[in-house]
């Protein structure tokens, strides 16, 4: 009696003999686990339960539960009523965490599961070892399969039997569907498909380090070959190959070769395609000439001597596969541990990384934290070497990797003890304050900000259209749509140098920067923002010049402090110059706060004024010289001081105003608002 | 861990290639099979019946628009299912500097203005179908193609020739974050003239590389400006001005376009290509805000009168 006689009537044995434990009635699922736990302890057991008392016709599950399956299982005319994929079987093993393999097949002898004359029917998430020949065996010819799926399998430390080191898969089976496999390190060659008709698929398997060939196609076999990885096999002798196409007289089958990866495969001897010439298509596969020789398997993948074969950052596997779901391809929606394959192209091999923002990099080798527009940095820069990327370092050009940011500072240079955005071990630059919002009106609102340079700051002037945000929640917390500007700026025209303490200061009109009705009566908390995104082009990603000199201009966004206002009906109102200067009644000032006597510069805090004049003189200026600019904001700090004015800008707003010499005369056109205070008739 | 950085060029082709020719990956099996009234393939708001069969607007002017099944000869103004479809009111000055020879050296046609848009390597592949000005879209819903989709309103403001530099935005749109109904995309064109002029210089100004740049500023304006209707860039990033890359990306949604002057030598950089997550999106027919072209009848910013939801892609 051979070997191979003995085993088959082993399997023959196990099949009649493997009963049911307390299962006669047992439904779908069925539950296999080795040590008594399920309703089977043997898979053998559960299919033939399937086949006997569930009518041998899907669909059903049996679920394999984690531990060491040592016996082997024949699935002969499983589900052979089977006629869609509605009627589909499949037994599936357990995964852990991080996609672990729980349910081990070693039987220590040829293969742990064949299938004769079976429909629709799945092998997925086993661990297979120690098997010797065809670990996985789809019997071919008068007994051939229909069908048959074998997803996301880990084969691996199989003998060097003469068939397969992973799955063969004999002549005449049918719909064959090889995906998100990993084979490595098998003896013979990982994958055999014989001749067929209709086609079959091998599509995102990853196949590493076999003695022998990789892929190994019939002639006359119907096969699409599509987003495999096939890794550095031929180790064992003789010419081998990544991916062989057998040729013979006749005709060859219609064999396609689509965006596999196929490297290193016995260099010198064999080769990573053999027959490559028969293929009826060749497109977007790589292969040592064309990547390159000097490449190493952990170019490729993680840790290929320990197992991992997941990709690497770098990995010429990454988005080289084709994205062609469903048929022709039958490219799977997702990878060996159920990830979605959700790149724009799929990578190839049975792993899938995951690039949230889409820029090459896999997110768990990423310098900018997964998301999506705003960590997209194909380029990786990174110029003070801090490992946090350029595009979201809050302190680009000093090396932070805490990246603290306990605090900012206002225009004034005082802390405000809340993060502004950017680092502190950067936070010399720039100073902001967004000063009380108004809370009257919102079409009639405008936002009043400054930026200071706590130190000399070369950058771009703050404008309202292009570099100056105002970001704006409601009372629960969601943010306003605002006005999306574009514009453009230029290095070196649009820079210019800002000596310490130089203040900016922006008045922007809240229709102009957001949709009115946004606003429309509740609270909301808003924070002005300026962010400069140019820099010099010849400035590198890693920090050096490419010329010979490089702006090294104010980059990031610093933002302000929150101010949360409540949105009214009240109309804004403003009392003009000439109101404050001949009004008799005392009580507007008393309500401000203010004495006409007040020194004008001390109460703006700036030095305008030699020699000093009070606010009253300011008022009264005469003559054919009158500082207008003055006179109508000591005006406006006197309505912005009476509560009864509800005037749209705050003392601070005020003096800021004055400051930067309020070019666009909001403080007038305020003033010009009715005043509630004068008597009637004024 | 080894990290090979020459692999970037091949990662790159391979994105490239992969969208030539794209469709919706929600499409698992053609949709005209079934033609259904209740499901939306591409996600553009119109179902998979109404692009099967072809459609014709209601209300306001009658608009036909054809099956590319039934009346493949269409192209590009017919419908199919597998590509999403955008309706672009494009209302161009009465002096349009789109067709400004005198200014652009060549004058810019519909197809080429929005050509990053549709075109398949490197944009979005999606079908724009552009209707004039003058078209009387129903004013409830407004703009409404379907009781689902609206027509994007994206409007050229020319104005008068200003004074250098240019500080002031070159586009814009208001913050109303729905596809259509009251957002308006605005393209303040002779701006960019006069940003292009001025950086140049008076004496090089109507140089064809100043005019080659003035055409791809329009072009990028326009299909910036645009694409901020279709909810792209889909995360708001506070520090890139809201929905866009970090300046230098190379991408159209860029939150602005950068130009160099040093040394003398004019350097403008205008991306023209979509990257990131963009082209991702618009394959799989939305993005992290909703559907690519469908209108969101839960905002009730936009006061456009939608209240239809969107379509699923697939059972």
């Amino acid at each position: 009696m051979t070997s191979c006689t003995r085993w088959l009537l082993a399997l023959l044995a196990a099949a009649w003999l493997g009963a049911p434990q307390r299962a006669d009635a047992q439904s779908c699922p069925l539950v296999v686990d080795a040590g008594g736990a399920g309703h089977f302890t043997t898979l053998q057991a559960a299919v033939n339960h399937f086949k006997g008392a569930l009518g041998n016709l899907g669909p059903c599950t049996i679920e394999v539960r984690p531990g060491v399956h040592t016996s082997a299982a024949l699935l002969d005319r499983v589900n052979a009523g089977a006629s869609s994929e509605a009627a589909r079987l499949v037994i599936r093993g357990t995964r852990g965490a991080g996609g672990a393999y729980l349910s081990r097949l070693a039987t220590g002898r040829s293969s742990a599961v064949v299938l004769r004359s079976s429909r629709f029917v799945s092998l997925e998430d086993f661990e297979v070892t120690t098997q010797t020949n065809k670990p996985f065996a789809l019997e071919g010819g008068s007994k051939k399969n229909t069908s048959v799926v074998i997803a996301s399998n880990d084969f691996h430390d199989n003998g060097d039997g003469r068939d397969a080191g992973c799955i063969w898969v004999g002549d005449g089976n049918q719909s064959t569907w090889i995906v998100n496999n990993a084979c490595w390190r098998n003896g013979g060659s990982a994958i055999v498909l014989g001749a067929v008709t209709p086609t079959n698929f091998v599509v995102n398997n990853t196949i590493l380090g076999h003695g022998k060939s990789g892929i190994v196609v019939a002639k006359g076999a119907n096969v699409t070959l599509a987003n495999n990885l096939v890794l550095f096999n031929g180790t064992g002798g003789g010419a081998q190959f990544g991916i062989e196409l057998q040729t013979g007289k006749g005709a060859q089958g219609d064999r396609k070769l689509l965006h596999n990866v196929v490297y290193g495969n016995d260099v010198g001897v064999g080769g990573d395609f053999s027959g490559r010439d028969t293929a009826t298509v060749d497109a977007g596969n790589q292969d040592t000439a064309s990547l390159g020789a000097g490449l190493l398997a952990n170019d490729f993948l993680v840790d290929p001597a320990d197992g991992n074969l997941r990709l690497t950052a770098g990995s010429p596997a990454l988005n080289a596969g084709i994205a062609s779901t469903g048929s022709p391809e039958r490219v799977p929606a997702d990878d060996f541990e159920r990830g979605v394959r959700n790149d724009v192209a799929p990578d190839v091999g049975f792993d899938e990384i995951t690039d949230a923002d889409f820029d090459g990099q896999p997110d768990s080798a990423d310098n900018c934290p997964p998301g999506l527009n705003s960590g997209f940095n194909p380029d990786q820069g990174d110029a003070d070497g801090d490992g946090v990327g350029n595009v979201c370092d809050n302190c680009p050009d000093v090396a932070n990797p805490d990246q603290a940011d306990v605090t900012g500072f206002d225009a004034s240079g005082t802390p405000t003890g809340v993060p502004n955005g950017r680092g502190d071990a950067c936070d010399a630059g720039v100073g902001e304050t967004l000063f009380e919002p108004p809370t009257g009106p919102p079409g009639g609102a405008v936002f009043v900000a400054s930026f200071g340079a706590l130190g000399e700051t070369r950058t771009i002037r703050p404008t309202c259209e292009c570099n100056t945000y105002f970001y704006c929640e409601d009372g629960a917390g969601n943010e306003l749509p605002r006005t999306h500007t574009f514009c453009s700026r230029g290095i070196p025209d649009d820079l210019e140098t800002f000596p310490a303490g130089t203040q900016v200061t922006l008045a922007c009109p809240l229709p102009d920067l957001f949709p009115v009705p946004a606003f429309e009566s509740g609270t909301f908390t808003c924070k002005a923002c300026y962010s400069n995104e140019h820099q010099d082009p010849d400035l590198q990603p890693d920090g050096s010049c490419a010329a010979e000199e490089c702006e090294e201009n104010f980059l990031g966004m610093v933002c302000s402090a929150e101010q949360t206002f409540t949105v009214g009906d009240t109309p804004y109102g403003g009392c003009a110059p000439d109101f404050w200067l001949f009004t008799n009644d005392p009580q507007p000032y008393l309500d401000a706060g203010f004495a006409g006597t007040e020194d004008f510069d001390a109460s703006f805090g700036v030095d305008r004024f030699d020699p000093n004049r009070t606010l009253f003189q300011v008022l009264f200026q005469t003559g054919e010289v009158v500082d207008e600019l003055a006179r109508e904001a000591t005006a406006a700090l006197l309505n912005a001081s009476n509560p009864n004015v509800h005037y749209p800008y705050g003392p601070d707003a005020v003096k800021a105003l004055l400051r930067q010499g309020d070019l666009d005369g909001r403080l007038g056109d305020a003033n010009a608002l009715d005043c509630p205070i004068a008597p009637e008739g004024e | 861990m080894t990290t090979r950085r020459v692999a970037l060029a091949g990662v790159g082709l391979a994105l490239g290639l992969a969208l030539a020719g794209a469709s919706h990956a929600a499409c698992s099996s053609d949709p005209c099979l079934a033609a259904s009234p209740v499901f939306d393939c591409d996600r553009d708001g119109l179902t998979d019946a109404e692009e099967c069969l072809g459609l014709t607007t209601a209300g306001g002017a009658a608009l036909a628009f054809p099956s590319c099944r039934l009346q493949p000869s269409a192209q590009p103004a017919c419908l199919d299912p597998r590509v999403s479809d955008l309706f672009v009111k494009f209302e161009k000055a009465a002096s349009s500097a789109y067709t400004d020879t005198a200014a652009i050296g060549t004058a810019l046609s519909d197809a080429e203005i929005f050509g990053p848009i549709t075109q398949a390597s490197g944009g979005l592949a999606m079908r724009i179908h552009v209707l004039p000005a003058t078209v009387v879209l129903p004013a409830s819903p407004r703009n409404a193609i379907t009781p689902r989709t609206a027509a994007l309103t994206v409007r050229e403001v020319r104005g008068s020739p200003g004074s250098c530099p240019v500080t002031a935005a070159l586009g814009a749109v208001n913050g109303v974050t729905s596809v259509g109904g009251a957002a308006i995309a605005q393209v303040f064109t002779q701006r960019i003239l006069d940003h292009v002029n001025c950086v140049f210089g008076t004496a090089n100004a109507s140089s064809p590389a100043a005019q080659a740049e003035k055409r791809n500023m329009l072009k990028h304006t326009t299909a910036h400006e645009t694409t901020h209707l279709n909810r792209l860039a889909p995360e708001s990033v506070d520090r890139f001005g809201g929905h866009h890359y970090k300046t230098g990306s190379g991408c159209v949604m860029d939150q602005s376009s950068t130009y160099s002057t040093k040394g003398g030598a004019v350097r403008f950089s205008i991306p023209l290509a979509y990257c990131g997550p963009d082209q991702a999106a618009v394959l799989a027919g939305e993005t992290a805000l909703g559907a690519i072209q469908c209108e969101d009848p839960s905002n009730v910013l936009d006061q456009d009168g939608f209240t239809n939801v969107c379509l699923p892609a697939t059972p």
